[in-house]
């Protein structure tokens, strides 16, 4: 008899994000051949302020993370480490420095490769968006030195203490002005205000209509997850501004709310409810999502998807684009401190009804494992919630083991279990 | 003997390095003063100095992680992960303040763990602009460096005028002076000192005093201007990396005991440390702005360089006539690692032969690495 493994039950409209993003690149790609100036960004979706200057962008974390997530990023990073680059370096920084080197002709790809989809347009600028991860400073110096094009590093503060946002805030705009006067000066034509605006009004919509779904995933059981928030991440972050993103997330606030009223789950037979921290391994993110099923934990929430991309939403007035983007910017999880992150980590965990925390040891990524100890630790304290680390990295699949993630999440099952049971008695 | 005389100021040098934060703690006991860390590389000690409390570049030491593994992974770079390790077990609970700055992720995450950790510490996280052309960066240096001199006022309870501050300024600038004076002399004669004590002399005067580093610093370049000239035989060398900390001894002794001699350097714990001086005329606070801006040497922690570092390192090799450079990459350290590509092509460019090692926090097998180095030095004769 062959036993059927439980699936993860993903979201229909989750689907459609392949489709636009194979649109978007294609779109990239027609742009550049009728002699518009590509632009080339990494990080946080400051990259709007592009899209009013009739420019097209080719974010980093999409083009990687989408190809990753198909594991087909081999060539860039074969790329980058023919180049010189050490695998000890941030995965999606080294990939986009691969595909920089194939854009360039300087790295050769095999005939029998898809030339399509991993050669790109050169760009007459880059953008550093890193999030304040200082690993964008060399990033983008090494773009720029490559293409021997500009580069604007956007710096927002670290807030070392809660008073700082306002500052790092209003520093922030002053930067979008100064990049703004650069996009002009590249264009040659004056910025277009009103068409930012306009851009503002559809990523207000995209970004609240996300976050509400997300947040109907408090109910138990939830019906969607973390796999899916992350396969429709290019929504709010490579695809944000451009049509059809309301839209979609239109379509999957839709859906999340029929499966609520219908009784339907993320996970066949939820038993336990996690929350993670961290990126994923864009390849295995299908093998995940399964593996988590199969055991019959949903993870409900995370970081990644909750803290990072667009986390103010109520903070974006069209009127005010500058100031809408800049606290989406500085006040995203990355740039908070500990205290912040244990305290707002605790409330997610009441809110989603959290059993347990995972927390993916990204390899290549300092920025999203700075507290990963602390945290852990704190949680436990606080909320006597257990939690494990589990390997892997953002894109670099090298770094992932299916044994370990096996060994470790059951692990912490059976933890969570035995606490159960401790509280029956 | 001047050898002797020489050994015997060395061995005072070494003392300071080979324990840093007991001696520190010996000498906070004897003369009752504050005393501030600061993470490598940018911040200005002279601010510290001039409110009358002892101002020290953190080092790493030679201790096994342990109790650090708890706050921090292993793919963390080696003097991150060290500092934590010794900061969680108490053994830098004897300062008063640490200043970490804004170099990379991996020290932001440093700074963070260890306030949380070291809560009777006066923790400090110094955001100085890390963009050399940004409209407004002299404003917003100046206005880091002044918010954080309001905060060492408070620590000390002592104001920091101009007059004291340019003091300090000039206290450092007589000291970096001297390190370069120090500098020239092993350039040109490179068997004068072996190199690790080189590396010890600059690491100290990161550690001691200001005025008793130079006291010391003046004896020693004393005896060594009156020392005759020795024979330099061997394959010249410059050490380029290592940013933040200082090789181990042990991979210095073996470039040189594989017959590599080391002619110059642009490490943070050599050249770069006392590279530039601080204008003494104007503004002291914006003197020290516009070292940080305007006078620093190409540093992959900083964007929109004046000159890229490989192009620097190429004109420098040259200068220094070596026959062909060690790479030395910290492991873990991303700015280097973004910038070693470029570095490799304009070595290879400028037809100069190189060898990158990669160091470690934890003892490697040095083996492996002496192998690569002799037949690197084979290849240059």
């Amino acid at each position: 008899m062959v036993t059927q493994m439980k699936k993860a039950n993903k979201l229909n409209s989750t689907s459609l994000i392949g489709q636009m993003m194979t649109a978007s690149f294609a779109d990239i790609k027609r742009q550049a051949a009728e002699g518009k100036k590509v632009v080339w960004a990494n990080g946080l979706p400051v990259y709007v302020l592009v899209r009013a200057a009739d420019m097209p962008v080719l974010h980093c974390e999409g083009l990687v993370a989408g190809l990753a997530a198909k594991r087909l990023e081999k060539p860039f990073q074969d790329a980058a480490e023919a180049f010189g680059l050490l695998p000890d370096a941030c995965s999606y920084a080294r990939s986009f420095i691969g595909a920089a080197k194939i854009a360039k002709g300087d790295y050769r790809l095999d005939p029998s490769m898809n030339q399509d989809l991993l050669l790109m347009p050169k760009p007459a600028l880059y953008v550093n968006s890193a999030g304040g991860c200082g690993t964008g400073r060399p990033w983008g110096e090494a773009m720029a030195t490559l293409f021997n094009v500009p580069v604007y590093h956007f710096e927002p503060r670290f807030l070392w203490n809660e008073s700082d946002l306002k500052d790092s805030v209003a520093d922030f705009v002053r930067q979008e002005q100064e990049f703004i006067s650069l996009l002009e000066k590249i264009t040659g034509k004056p910025y277009d205000w009103n068409r930012l605006k306009e851009l503002l009004v559809e990523v207000k919509r995209a970004v609240t209509l996300r976050n509400e779904a997300m947040r109907l995933c408090q109910h138990i059981p939830s019906p969607a997850s973390f796999f899916d928030w992350t396969t429709n991440i290019a929504a709010v972050a490579h695809l944000i501004g451009l049509p059809g993103t309301g839209d979609l997330l239109q379509k999957t606030k839709e859906e999340v709310g029929q499966r609520i009223a219908q009784g339907i789950s993320a996970v066949p037979n939820e038993k336990y409810r996690l929350y993670w921290d961290g990126i994923l391994t864009w390849g295995k993110i299908g093998v995940l999502a399964n593996k988590f099923a199969a055991l019959d934990a949903c993870v409900v929430a995370g970081a990644y998807t909750h803290l990072v991309w667009w986390p103010r939403p109520e903070m974006i007035d069209p009127e005010k684009p500058l100031e809408s983007i800049a606290y989406n910017c500085c006040d995203i999880v990355l740039l908070r401190s500990y205290e912040y992150r244990i305290n707002t980590l605790a409330d997610f965990c009441r809110q989603y009804s959290i059993d347990g925390l995972v927390i993916s040891e990204t390899q290549t990524c300092r920025a999203f494992n700075s507290h990963a100890f602390m945290i852990m630790d704190g949680l436990a304290r606080r909320l006597g919630i257990p939690a494990v680390t589990i390997g892997g990295d953002s894109c670099d699949i090298r770094f992932y083991s299916d044994a370990q993630v096996d060994t470790r999440l059951q692990a912490l099952l059976e933890t969570i279990e035995a606490r159960r049971k401790v509280r029956q008695i | 003997m001047p050898r002797s005389k020489i050994s015997g100021i060395t061995d005072k040098f070494r003392a300071v390095v080979d324990e840093p934060y007991e001696k520190l703690k010996q000498w906070k006991e004897v003369n009752k003063k504050k005393i501030v860390g600061c993470s490598p590389m940018h911040f200005p000690e002279e601010l510290i100095h001039a409110a009358g409390m002892l101002p020290v570049v953190l080092q790493e030491t030679d201790e096994t992680i342990t109790t650090g593994f708890s706050y921090i992974y292993p793919f963390f770079c080696g003097i991150t992960r060290n500092l934590i390790d010794i900061g969680v077990k108490g053994q830098l609970g004897f300062l008063d303040g640490l200043i970490y700055s804004d170099l990379c992720v991996q020290n932001r995450t440093a700074a963070s763990i260890l306030r949380q950790n070291l809560p009777s510490i006066y923790v400090e996280f110094a955001q100085l602009p890390s963009s050399f052309t940004k409209e407004g960066v002299m404003e917003d240096t100046i206005k880091e460096l002044d918010r954080i001199k309001a905060n060492l006022e408070k620590l000390t309870g002592r104001k920091i005028d101009d007059k004291s501050l340019k003091q300090s300024i000039l206290v450092y600038n007589k000291n970096r002076s001297l390190l370069r004076r120090l500098h020239d002399l092993h350039r040109a004669d490179p068997k004068l000192l072996p190199y690790r004590d080189m590396q010890v002399i600059v690491q100290s005067s990161m550690l001691m005093p200001k005025e008793e580093h130079t006291q010391l610093l003046e004896e020693l370049l004393s005896e060594m201007e009156g020392m005759k000239p020795t024979s330099v035989k061997g394959s010249r060398l410059f050490l380029s990396g290592h940013l933040c900390q200082s090789p181990k001894a042990d991979i210095l002794d073996l470039i040189e005991g594989v017959g590599g001699v080391i002619v110059d350097d642009d490490l943070y714990t050599g050249y770069r440390h006392y590279a530039v001086d601080v204008e003494v005329n104007g503004s002291p606070i914006q003197a020290l702005a516009k070292r940080h801006l305007e006078k620093s040497l190409p540093v992959p922690t900083r964007t929109d360089l004046p000159i890229r570092w490989e192009k620097y390192l190429v004109d420098r090799v040259k200068a220094s006539k070596a026959q062909g450079a060690v790479i030395l990459v910290v492991k873990f350290c991303e700015p280097h690692l973004f910038y070693y590509p470029f570095i490799k092509e304009a070595l290879a460019k400028a037809c100069i032969p190189h060898i990158m090692v990669e160091t470690e926090h934890e003892v490697v097998s040095l083996e492996g690495v002496r192998t690569r180095l002799q037949a690197f030095i084979e290849m240059l004769r």
